[in-house]
């Protein structure tokens, strides 16, 4: 049985073939661009969800540790946080001492050498903030330094690494004019825009990075089983009884803290990017129009024909518009497979969410029949006379 | 025997002021159920504008058309393609078959239109194109029929839907003289055996004979009226005549 429609798109195959190539290749970038937008959000949220902490406890009015500048002095801000947090948090964890600074490590890859961009954080093994050797791909933690504070004490400087970091067990990386040594390598332990992190004892950050100041950037704490993080972070929060009614602090919830991520690192600066996804949907609906225009425009004697013969507008319409769905349906989807093979040759992190490309597709597919429904009203008006008369 | 196209005082204008253009002024028109009527004058008087206002195509400026009982509806324009593709069949001077369907198709083609598809449609189709004799060329495409065959397939697809009126315009123009009888002796029987009634714009004076009427117009009129068979000649603008009873 012949689709009278389909047999007219095979007709004229090679333009059906390079809208449904340039459909597809638009939607691969939007999808692309999506999956540029996932994997931020995706390496924003990483390091918070891995720490797993209940609440971020960092200098009033600072940003915090990941968007602003906090410094806290453990001596003075560890006892009143126990004191205040009595009951509310989990004793066994305690108070963990946090640096989490961005720094630009020299590292030797293939005999080579070159500054990189990393993140330094500085942990207690134990504690929160870092991984255990459960976490370790390969080697071991580093040493970890005494729990009391000895001016004699000689710190290990030691580094557990993400593997994207390119460099290996054994081999020494410079931190701050500090050689550090590498004794563990983790997995997916990014920060936004591909910053692989850098592990190491809060002992031997403090003394990369922070010139050996006892200070630290901010203290996690997790909640007591049978209470919740929003219990423990209101009761430090509390202006006129917590942990705030004493020193200019501020406590977040981890789930406010990825917010905060979020928001600076992807929403604000991706702006431009979701700009330009709309412009490319709006490519899109135009390259799709103007070649159903163009074609409905080459077609209208055949038109006139067929509704001289008696094809009313629905006719007409759905021959028009069943065209357009066909050539974009089968674009969007070539664009999802090509985005899919491209995502992993991308050079920088892309996650192809399913679900989104499917949200994704189906707008473009939309799109598409925008662009196309002018061609299809065209279509309707074209004047049955035209068969009698040709072109008029 | 009963009207089944009646024009009554048809008009239709085309431009505006100075430039205005009365292709068709004031026609009168019945055609009775079966006949084979002719539509012949110079070039320029109307004879398309009037078919294509009594089959449902053109919107008249007055007037009206009556078709097998049925005023068309030209303040509904949404209207009109149920009646051309139910009662109305067309054949066009350039065949206008679509190109990249072959015979059989181009006749599901109206058929389609008309919401009949599958296996009936091609059954009807391939036995139209038998009618008209191609059976021999259903699966051929435009490009590979001669324009005899393509004037053939055009009269098969203009009888797929059993219209009650057939209008051709000049379907001869772009065929010989051989060719040109061969098609009215095929007009003919399909008369016979569709029960259609035929309207024919042409030029060709020696297919007269195969009318049952001819109506000659002039400057969007018609003046004149014959009847080959009877030797009878009728001029309309003669007072006398017009009592004539295929006319109003
Ligand atoms: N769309 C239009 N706009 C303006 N004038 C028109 C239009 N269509 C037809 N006319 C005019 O109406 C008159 C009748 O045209 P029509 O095509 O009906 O003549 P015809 O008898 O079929 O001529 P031919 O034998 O050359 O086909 C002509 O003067 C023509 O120029
Ligand atoms: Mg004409």
């Amino acid at each position: 049985m012949p689709r009278f429609w389909l047999r007219d798109l095979y007709y004229r195959r090679l333009r059906v073939v390079l809208t449904v190539l340039g459909v597809a290749l638009l939607s691969m970038l939007i999808l692309l661009l999506g999956g540029i937008m996932n994997g931020l959000r995706w390496q924003a949220q990483r390091y918070v969800r891995f720490v797993g902490a209940d609440a971020w406890i960092s200098k009033e009015r600072s940003g915090g540790v990941f968007v602003g500048f906090t410094l806290l002095d453990p001596e003075d801000v560890v006892p009143l946080v126990q004191a205040f947090g009595r009951g509310v948090m989990d004793e066994r964890v305690g108070v963990s001492p946090l640096i989490f600074a961005h720094a630009r490590p020299v590292v030797t890859i293939g005999g080579v050498e070159r500054q990189v961009k990393a993140v330094v954080v500085g942990y207690r093994a134990g504690k929160l903030g870092g991984p255990s050797h459960r976490d370790l791909v390969r080697g071991r933690l580093f040493v970890p330094s005494p729990e009391v504070y000895s001016p004699e004490q000689r710190v290990e400087l030691e580094a557990v690494v993400d593997e994207s970091l390119g460099v290996e067990i054994g081999q020494s990386i410079e931190i701050g004019g500090y050689a550090v040594t590498v004794v563990g390598i983790v997995r997916d332990m990014m920060f936004v825009f591909d910053t692989p992190l850098i592990f190491m004892d809060i002992r031997a950050a403090q003394e990369t990075v922070l010139e050996n100041v006892l200070y630290v950037n901010t203290f996690l704490v997790k909640a007591a089983p049978g209470h919740t993080a929003e219990e423990l972070v209101a009761r430090l929060n509390d202006p006129d009884r917590g942990l705030r009614s004493v020193r200019a602090v501020e406590v977040h919830t981890s789930e406010e803290t990825i917010e905060t991520i979020l928001t600076n690192y992807v929403t604000e600066p991706m702006r431009g990017v979701q700009f330009l996804r709309v412009m490319l949907w709006l490519t899109a609906a135009l390259i799709v129009g103007m070649i159903s225009y163009v074609t409905t425009m080459e077609k209208t004697q055949e038109l006139g024909v067929m509704k001289a013969i008696g094809a009313d507008n629905r006719y007409v319409l759905q021959m028009v518009l069943l065209q357009v769905l066909l050539t974009s349906v089968v674009g969007v989807a070539l664009g999802v497979a090509l985005a899919l093979i491209a995502a992993p040759a991308f050079p920088i992190f892309v996650l192809v969410d399913p679900l989104e490309g499917l949200t994704v597709s189906l707008l473009s597919v939309l799109m598409c029949l925008l662009g196309g429904s002018f061609a299809a009203w065209r279509a309707t008006r074209v004047d049955p006379m035209i068969a009698f008369r040709g072109e008029l | 025997m009963s009207v089944v196209v009646e024009g009554i005082g048809v008009t239709r204008y085309f431009g505006m002021g100075e430039a205005r253009v009365t292709a068709v002024d004031h026609v009168d028109i019945a055609i009775e159920s079966g006949e084979l009527v002719m539509l012949m004058g110079d070039s320029g008087c109307g004879k398309t504008t009037l078919i294509s206002l009594l089959g449902g195509i053109l919107t008249p400026s007055e007037g009206k058309v009556i078709l097998d009982g049925e005023e068309l509806p030209f303040h509904r324009p949404a209207l009109l393609p149920r009646v051309r593709r139910e009662k109305v069949g067309f054949v066009f001077q350039m065949f206008h078959l679509i190109p990249y369907l072959t015979a059989l198709e181009n006749v599901m083609l109206a058929l389609d239109i008309a919401g009949v598809r599958g296996a009936e449609a091609r059954r009807r189709a391939a036995e139209l194109l038998d009618r008209v004799g191609l059976s021999h060329r259903l699966h051929h495409r435009p490009a590979q029929l001669s324009g005899g065959e393509k004037q053939r397939v055009s009269f098969a697809r203009a009888l797929a839907n059993r219209p009650k009126v057939l209008f051709a315009d000049e379907p001869t123009a772009n065929l010989d003289s051989r060719q040109s009888e061969n098609l009215l002796e095929l007009v003919r029987e399909l008369r016979e055996q569709h029960a259609t009634t035929i309207v024919i714009v042409t030029h060709h004076e020696s297919l007269k004979p195969h009318a049952d009427r001819i109506l000659h117009m002039r400057d969007g009129r018609i003046v004149q009226e014959e009847r080959p068979a009877e030797n009878e000649v009728a001029s309309i603008d003669d007072p006398e005549k017009r009592e004539y009873p295929s006319l109003r």
